[in-house]
């Protein structure tokens, strides 16, 4: 469980999300926007009893729009006792990674240097970006205040 | 209480049972460690609730048995199997007592012997035989069976357990509301849809039994409070008694947790601030002891608690000299407040009627972070102050957080919520009880007469609209409201209302977030937070009832009048010279003005766009001194009294807005007009060699791009120039400025920036009539001010 990994495209770029920080994958039914928000939030959407404040990581990396149609997909993580879903291109596999495949985020570009984690080399793929659920929330606070 | 004491005697009783097998293996093996702790845990737990509960046997019983546990514990003691047996013992007589606390049967009371034993044990000596508990008859004797029914029958459940089963209660409600959707769509024979509303019922039927689950005793709250006045009382040299009443009234557990914070200021407060010393309580004649109430009430859906002290109560003097120092009123302001309304400046931001930061309730947090909290659940606060003789403070809050009462509203596509407790009207735009205009430069909603500044909610939030349709009232705290326009109101329904990520909530405009029987999440508006963002508060001077200036304006009376916009304006009477009809073709646009030239007469014509149609027009003639400008207008419709007069702000042409049965009419500023007429025809009016003003030279540039051209306009000539203050024959200074520099009351004029006040020392700086008056008065006999102004200021 600890090594292991979710593979996902996001924002057009691969990245590596440890499992224990995914709560599910599901498919982002209805939207609805919410005025005055940062704009990295696309909207909340309903699964099932719970209501879910979906994540255009997108924005926060290259400051674009995720467009959202019936076969959006989020990754749903809670963090500070909040759900929320990040928007993903496709999940790809479930791979383990041993900690010493994951490298200092060195050469990343800016939004991926703060958003990331770690580089993560693993034979026979591209380099994936090592990523914390959290980082999307977080670090956006800190970089506003 | 008594659901304090059931509460133990089941917490109890599980813990016992649940221990029954360490007891056994302990006894087997003496030395287990694992065994030992969860023995040691449950005299522990028992020890700390009977304290709280005050169940002197029970207390005593289980300290022997944590001490001598203990020292096992600390290995200074082996578990012999006397000492075991001396445990269990008392263990055992810990059951039998709390079994009797329920059966109210009675325990023969020799614990001492039990005690001894175990102390005798674990110091070596010898044993002592121990007689077996009896029970002795009981005093009432109850019907067996008839206790065990009326027995509270009572369950504990994790909390986790307890919102699993709300959130699967509310999946169940989803899944309900789409399956009738789906029904409606096909058509199923009867016996489906009679299955079906059987099944919708009972769902229905399960939540608000789960609705009920949520509710707990206020009582839980309560209790810890006799104990904090005492601590806080004893700390201060006072003598206050905690008097509670109506702990039985169930709050939703979540309240208990929002409400806690707001109602142990309250109290400190009383305790520190308002509760005198023995000796000064004497001196006043009154008893020795305060008592404060603590009371809870339920009333329809709301819970009203009081916190009554029999204190010293608000000393609104003091309070008031407070506020002024700290900046948040003006002197003028507080001398017209009403005793109630300098009472509640306790509850603005920055105020804290206490000299030093004590460590009871200066913790940085002051009454206005009280009022917030209480802002936020959708509840009130209110001040009934009795000077001498005590303070109550009364907060009506909504029975349940979760659940509450609320509007949805429609902006373009996109749904909200408005918690239904701070709405107090709704009004359609298409009945014709409620107008918005633009006045003054500021949105104004007139309702019925009463006028009140107009927020729009697609303005606040961004969003698309299709237009406001529905004025909603929304009231928040201090008495204030305010007009909410929206596109429509949608539903009024029960929402089950959860709060928001911080990411969300950060703008400041949502108090949480509901997921309605339709499966749309929508957002809940935070009324206060919108009104913020709408900038009410500054408008807030809107709302009050006649300020003390309006009287110099009582005697003026205007001409009312239809604009060739259609919007209903005013002009003062004293610089109207005629009324007249003339034909259209007469009014020309010449020489890049609208010109009107008719048997011999001539004009600058303002008020309309384009050349005029259609066969005649109605002009005014505006008059003052030499100076005279037209002004074109569709209809004359009345002649009325000045009665209440708000200066405008940054709007050319237009001087004040007054107030016409309820109705906000701009008043068309006769001397911008005069000016520009002046300016139109070719002969400046501010050129006049009008006397020489110093103005003072201000950070924000006030002076000079507001006061300045207003000046100019009336007349005056205006400098900066401090070498030419002297050659001044008047100076306008802000209040808190001058520099220090000596004031001359012939010459200078000091302005300050507090709507609705008047005062002898200065002047409210958009007060131009009075700063003209004032200016017209330093002027020497034989008036170099400029003529004209002063016969219509002066009046």
């Amino acid at each position: 469980m600890k090594d292991l990994y979710l593979i996902a495209e996001m924002a057009g770029t691969m990245v590596a999300i440890p499992t224990q920080d995914v709560e599910a994958v599901v498919s982002v039914g209805e939207t609805v926007p919410v005025p005055a928000a940062p704009s990295h939030v696309a909207g909340l959407f309903a699964l099932r009893s719970r209501v879910i404040t979906l994540i255009d990581p997108a924005q926060l990396i290259a400051r674009k729009q995720t467009r959202l149609d019936a076969d959006s997909t989020a990754i749903i993580g809670s963090i500070g006792g909040n759900v929320y879903g990040f928007l993903i291109d496709k999940v790809d596999d479930v791979l383990t990674i041993p900690s010493d495949q994951i490298m200092d985020v060195g050469g990343a570009t800016d939004a991926w240097a703060r958003l990331a984690t770690g580089v993560a080399a693993v034979e026979g793929r591209d380099m994936m970006m090592v990523v914390s659920l959290g980082n999307f929330i977080h670090l956006p606070r800190q970089m506003a205040a | 209480m008594d659901d304090l004491l059931d509460d133990f005697i089941a917490e109890t009783r599980e813990t016992l049972q649940s221990i029954e097998g360490a007891v056994i293996a302990w006894e087997r093996a003496p030395d287990d460690r694992e065994t030992l702790d969860s023995i040691f845990r449950f005299v522990h737990t028992v020890k700390g609730s009977c304290g709280f509960l005050d169940l002197p046997r029970l207390t005593t019983l289980s300290h022997a048995a944590e001490n001598a546990l203990d020292a096992v514990r600390q290995n200074e003691l082996v578990a012999s199997q006397a000492l075991v047996t001396a445990v269990l013992a008392i263990i055992d007589r810990i059951a039998a007592v709390t079994n009797a606390l329920d059966t109210q049967d009675a325990i023969f009371d020799d614990d001492h012997l039990l005690i001894q034993r175990l102390g005798d044990v674990c110091s070596g000596a010898a044993m002592i035989p121990v007689p077996a508990p009896e029970v002795e008859p009981p005093r009432e004797r109850r019907d067996p069976q008839r206790a065990a029914l009326q027995r509270n029958r009572s369950a504990r459940l994790s909390l986790d357990l307890l919102d699993n089963l709300m959130s699967g209660i509310s999946d169940m409600v989803l899944a309900r509301n789409e399956m009738a959707r789906r029904l409606r769509e096909d058509d199923v024979s009867i016996e489906v849809d009679q299955l079906f509303s059987r099944l919708s019922s009972s769902i229905a039927q399960m939540r608000d039994s789960i609705g009920l689950v949520r509710l707990q005793p206020i009582d839980r709250l309560f209790v810890s409070f006799p104990r904090l006045v005492r601590d806080t009382a004893l700390d201060l040299k006072k003598d206050i008694l905690l008097k509670v009443e109506g702990g039985d009234v169930e709050i939703d557990r979540e309240m208990v947790d929002v409400i806690r914070d707001p109602i142990m200021h309250i109290l400190r407060n009383s305790v520190d601030h308002g509760i005198e010393t023995p000796e000064v309580r004497r001196a006043a004649g009154k008893a020795a002891q305060a008592v404060i109430h603590l009371s809870a009430q339920q009333a329809g859906n709301q819970i009203v608690i009081e916190v009554a002290d029999d204190g010293r109560g608000l000393d609104t003097e003091r309070i008031c000299a407070k506020a002024i120092a700290k900046g948040i009123i003006g002197s003028e302001q507080a001398a017209t407040m009403s005793q109630r309304d300098m009472a509640e400046l306790i509850f603005e931001p920055g105020f804290s009627t206490s000299e030093a930061v004590t460590d009871l309730s200066g913790r940085g947090v002051g009454m206005d972070v009280v009022r917030h909290a209480i802002d936020q659940m959708g509840g009130t606060i209110e001040l009934r102050n009795n000077p001498g003789h005590g303070l109550t403070i009364v907060m009506r809050l909504p029975l349940t957080l979760s659940i509450m009462p609320g509007l949805t509203l429609r902006c373009g596509n996109t749904l909200f919520a408005i918690p239904r407790s701070t709405v107090t009207e709704i009004l359609s735009l298409k009945g014709g009880q409620v107008r918005i205009d633009r006045a003054g430069g500021k949105q104004v909603a007139s309702i019925r007469g009463a006028r009140m500044a107009c927020v729009s909610l697609a303005g606040v939030l961004g969003v698309d609209s299709d237009g406001p349709g529905t004025v909603i009232v929304v009231s928040i705290s201090g008495g204030r409201r305010y007009a909410l326009a929206v596109d429509a109101v949608v539903d009024h329904e029960e929402l089950v209302v959860k709060p928001a990520p911080p990411l969300l909530m950060a703008s400041g405009l949502y108090a949480g977030i509901s997921l309605p029987d339709n499966g749309r999440p929508i957002m809940l508006l935070d009324a206060s937070g919108i009104a913020e963002a709408g900038k009410v508060s500054d408008q807030i001077d809107m709302a009050a009832p006649k300020t003390a200036d309006a009287t110099h304006h009582k005697a003026k009376r205007a001409l009312m009048f239809l604009s060739m916009t259609g919007e209903r304006k005013a002009v003062r009477l004293s610089v109207l010279d005629r009324m007249k009809e003339v034909p259209a073709s007469t009014v020309r646009h010449r020489g890049g003005a609208l010109r009107f030239a008719h048997e011999g007469r001539h004009g600058v014509v303002l008020g309309c766009e384009g050349e005029p149609q259609g066969e005649n027009v109605k002009l005014l003639r505006l008059m003052s001194g030499e100076n005279g400008v037209l002004m074109m207008v569709q209809e004359i419709l009345d002649i009325i009294d000045l009665e209440v007069v708000r200066p405008a702000i940054g709007t050319p042409m237009v001087e004040a807005v007054i107030e016409h049965e309820g109705e906000q009419i701009e008043l068309i500023d006769a001397h911008a007009c005069l000016a520009e007429g002046a300016r139109l025809q070719g002969s400046d009016l501010g050129q006049a060699g009008g006397a020489l003003c110093y103005l003072e030279a201000d950070q924000q540039g006030w002076m000079g791009n507001v006061l300045k051209p207003l000046l100019e306009a009336a007349g005056y000539r205006v400098t900066h120039d401090p070498e030419q203050r002297a050659a001044a024959w008047a100076e306008l200074l802000s209040e808190d400025g001058g520099n220090g520099a000596a004031i001359d009351p012939s010459r200078t004029i000091l302005l300050h920036d507090r709507p609705g006040q008047s005062a002898d020392r200065s002047i409210y700086r958009y007060d131009r009539a009075a700063i003209l008056r004032a200016l017209a008065d330093k002027a020497e006999p034989g008036g170099i001010a400029p003529d004209g102004i002063r016969q219509e200021y002066v009046a």
